[in-house]
């Protein structure tokens, strides 16, 4: 297998010819996520309870503010109705722009009393990219009833693939900084590669895992067995810096995505189920535009 | 170019991305780590800590800004071949903001909404240090239906085919934050029986849930006086909130 990281590095492949319907099957996944995770009940909960404390957001607190007190309600019905005509690609070089910025809004509040990075983090910044995008010129209303205005002929050559690259950018971000973020300070990285927060994990969660759920007692004792836990944490390391190569190369992005799937998979089963779909989702970007291609052509 | 050239050239590339991630490593861990002196009053090693890394960052630094200097440096081609990309240049503007605001909250160690460092789980926990018990106790509510015991697992109502009292909307992040960051407040508890009142569920208790880890098995106490008992902060995530009824009820045992 040839490996040229010159001619298959990201910056060339925002070039290369991409597959509208790639970023069609990527717009409606990630609309129905944004409608799913818009309509959690998990904005009336953080209304009467307070939720998490100590996260910030780029808003002045009066803004902040503002958008607990009048705008939340309004918000809460504004972007499942958007999320759902983006997922049928209506209206959607108007919808898409409106709706990254309610988004933002929306779970700007999210984020204030829930301290996670999800779902917020894998879905603002492709939602900024397909406002930018051609993402509607097939599997939507779009495409049906406003074929002529649309204009395909001045489509650039790229313009369904630099969406999908810079959105596979972002997943290599997301990875890459986990993987930062765990390794420094160094001066305890020894103590991280422990494995005694991925052990602490699975020792406090287990009755509220799906591991619990599905197999009732544990498979091993979860209180020790230390060196199991240390073999995992190292290994998630590598996998989440691992993720790099998808600058320089588009080759090993399958074995990529089932290693960071894989690793979502096991924390799902361990009681952190938030990430995996969203993981999945983002997955959509690193397929191989060809095969959407072949897809069309059959 | 021959092959030997063009292999120097691409060593010369793969150099200068370390030169720039020793600096960025240098400067997060610089920053990253805590100590409680100033520099000045701190013992060698803390001084020894300071000097090498200054060390570190000026030797890279200076290789650095050598190939910057060269006619053939990564940066250079990179920073080209990023403006002339086909792109939007609205949309360019924007990534340098976005990519700025990340490298910064990455650099720190720190989440400005929505710029994030996906530090999720890089918290240091010395599980060995802590010796914990092979038992741990949780605190859960359960019902009655029709006069079985039924533990009423929250968590497990975000996942769609193991769900049956709570609906759609009451997803993974809803389960987790009444779970445990809410665990504690009154509003949470009633949030949860407003929930479960389509389910004609109109009392919870709360028992404890058991799981030894040495034995591999997992029971659970309905008794609400012991409930009480063990509610305490050493529970993950703190108390769980325990309705007036139950512990009127207790009163006196």
């Amino acid at each position: 297998m040839e490996i040229n990281f010159a001619k298959n590095n990201i910056l060339n492949r925002i070039n290369f010819e991409g597959s509208a319907i790639q970023l069609a099957v990527f717009r409606i996944l990630l609309g129905m996520q944004i409608f799913y995770s818009s309509c959690s009940k998990l904005f009336d909960l953080l209304q009467n309870a307070e939720g998490s404390t100590g996260t910030s957001t780029v808003f002045p607190d009066s803004l902040d503010d503002f958008i607990a007190t009048y705008l939340v309600d309004y918000l809460q019905v504004v972007v499942p109705i958007l999320s759902l005509l983006f997922i049928v690609g209506l209206f959607t070089r108007f919808v898409t722009p409106i709706l990254f910025v309610s988004f933002l809004l929306l779970f700007s509040f999210w984020y204030i009393h829930f301290d996670a990075p999800v779902p917020w983090l894998y879905i603002w910044f492709p939602l900024l990219i397909l406002s930018f995008g051609k993402c509607s010129d097939r599997l939507s209303l779009d495409s049906l009833f406003f074929k002529k205005s649309l204009k395909f002929k001045d489509r650039k050559s790229n313009s369904y693939r630099w969406p999908i690259e810079l959105i596979s950018g972002w997943f290599v971000y997301i990875y890459f900084s986990a993987g930062i973020a765990k390794l420094f300070p160094l001066t305890t990285l020894f103590k991280w590669m422990e494995g005694g927060t991925s052990q602490n994990i699975l020792y406090e969660r287990f009755l509220d895992s799906l591991l619990h759920y599905t197999l009732k007692d544990p498979l091993f004792d979860y209180s020790t067995n230390y060196y199991v836990f240390s073999i995992l944490s190292i290994l998630s390391i590598l996998v989440e810096l691992s993720v790099v190569t998808i600058l320089f190369t588009n080759k090993f992005n399958w074995l990529i995505a089932v290693l960071i799937i894989s690793m979502h998979f096991f924390l799902f089963m361990t009681g952190v189920p938030g990430f995996m779909q969203l993981a999945l989702i983002i997955c959509v970007c690193l397929i191989n535009p060809k095969y959407f291609k072949d897809f069309n052509s059959r | 170019m021959n092959n030997l050239h063009r292999f120097i050239l691409k060593l010369k590339y793969f150099a200068e991305l370390i030169y720039v991630f020793v600096i960025f490593c240098v400067l997060s861990n610089l920053y990253k780590t805590q100590f409680h002196d100033s520099f000045y009053e701190a013992s060698l090693k803390i001084k020894l800590f300071y000097f090498l890394h200054f060390i570190t960052l000026s030797i890279a630094l200076f290789l650095l800004i050598k190939r910057q200097i060269s006619k053939e440096s990564l940066l250079k081609r990179i920073y080209f071949k990023a403006k002339n990309l086909i792109l939007p240049k609205a949309l360019k503007i924007i990534l340098i903001i976005i990519l700025f605001g990340n490298f910064i909250c990455v650099l720190v160690g720190k989440s400005v909404y929505p710029f994030s460092n996906v530090g999720m789980f890089s918290r240091r926990i010395d599980f060995k240090k802590q010796n914990k018990s092979e038992t741990v106790y949780r605190l859960k509510y359960y019902y009655y239906e029709n006069y079985n015991l039924k533990i009423l697992d929250v968590r497990k109502e975000s996942y769609f085919f193991l769900s049956d009292k709570l609906g759609l909307g009451y997803n993974h992040e809803y389960t987790f934050s009444t779970t445990f960051h809410n665990k504690k407040k009154k509003e949470n508890f009633e949030f949860l029986m407003n929930s479960l009142d389509s389910k004609n569920i109109d009392t919870l208790w709360v028992g404890v849930q058991t799981v030894n880890f040495e034995t591999k098995k997992t029971s659970f106490n309905p008794d609400i006086c012991n409930a009480i008992l063990l509610n305490t902060n050493e529970r993950y995530y703190g108390e769980l909130y325990i309705p007036d009824y139950q512990i009127k009820k207790c009163d006196g045992n």
